[in-house]
């Protein structure tokens, strides 16, 4: 068995794990996004600037929906 | 004759909504924080002075701006990569910015955004955020504090005008730092206007107490 056809016999194996693993980060990011939208919504209810709290929502949720959407692409695609 | 012996009205100038964070903010409109009563006024809002932000930005765009330079040389420090098929690395890079995004800058921002001093006409409040999973607020009457010290050292510090005010109060309850915080000497002049109001305020109604009995 030459080198490369080693390392294709590697890869072939290893490469769902890789995608199972990446998918399973990408998964615990958006539980750790979630808690930080919640979080943003809760401190709001401590300290509120009418002009910027709504903002700083925003920018946190669409951070969450940009993760959930990079997991769905990655589901389909890997 | 004209009013001489009565006390000159402390004229409150009117506020403004905050439109952008601040980190220095004198009655302040547009701002509310939880266990605000009906009645009270917040005087002065403070946060850490923007500039203790710096090192944060400074790593975050070093973040963002890495893999446009660490990318066309990948396959020579990492020689696996090669392996990658394009649609994993697009998955790869995706991931990589919205963690930057997410831990570098968000994170940090709120961290400095929700880390906030407030002193009103009754008390002293400090919410400590800090992290995403721990928040603390504590907060001390007027008539409480002791002794108010500000500190200021360092050429950064001195260039940009802030330091801490250390706010000491009576018994057991906790002290109150505020770090980093702009125009510190004028945060310290602010506070002890406002003790010597309620004080003021304190012993005119003792004195109405007193003359109902």
């Amino acid at each position: 068995m030459t080198l490369q056809s080693l390392f294709d016999v590697i890869t072939a194996r290893i490469g769902p794990l890789i995608k199972i693993f990446l998918l399973l980060l990408i998964f615990l990011y958006g539980v750790f996004a979630a808690v930080v939208v919640r979080q943003i919504q809760l401190m709001n209810k401590v300290v509120n600037e009418v002009n910027f709290s709504i903002i700083l929502f925003t920018i946190a949720l669409t951070h969450f929906m940009a993760t959930v959407i990079l997991f769905l692409i990655a589901l389909m695609i890997l | 004759m004209p009013d001489i012996f009565i006390e000159e009205k402390h004229k409150m100038p009117k506020s403004r909504n905050i439109m952008f964070p601040a980190g220095f903010a004198l009655h302040p409109g547009g701002v509310h924080f939880d266990t605000q009563g009906e009645n009270e006024e917040i005087h002065l809002f403070l946060r850490r002075h923007f500039i203790t932000n710096v090192p944060w930005i400074l790593f975050a765009i070093f973040l963002l701006i890495a893999p446009i330079i660490v990318l066309p040389v990948m396959e020579t420090i990492f020689p696996f990569t090669t392996l990658f098929t394009s649609q994993l690395s697009f998955i790869l890079l995706a991931f990589y910015y919205v963690v930057v995004f997410g831990m570098a800058i968000l994170v940090s921002f709120i961290n400095w955004y929700f880390n906030v001093y407030i002193v009103t006409d009754q008390r002293v409040v400090d919410v400590d955020f800090v992290n995403v999973i721990y928040r603390e607020v504590a907060s001390t009457r007027l008539n409480l504090i002791q002794d108010v010290t500000v500190k200021t050292s360092g050429v950064i510090r001195a260039f940009f005008d802030y330091g801490d005010v250390f706010i000491q109060t009576a018994g057991t309850e906790a002290n109150f730092d505020f770090h980093a915080v702009p125009h510190p000497q004028q945060v310290a002049h602010e506070i002890e206007i406002i003790m010597q109001k309620a004080r003021n305020r304190e012993g005119v109604s003792n004195l109405e107490k007193q003359l109902k009995e």
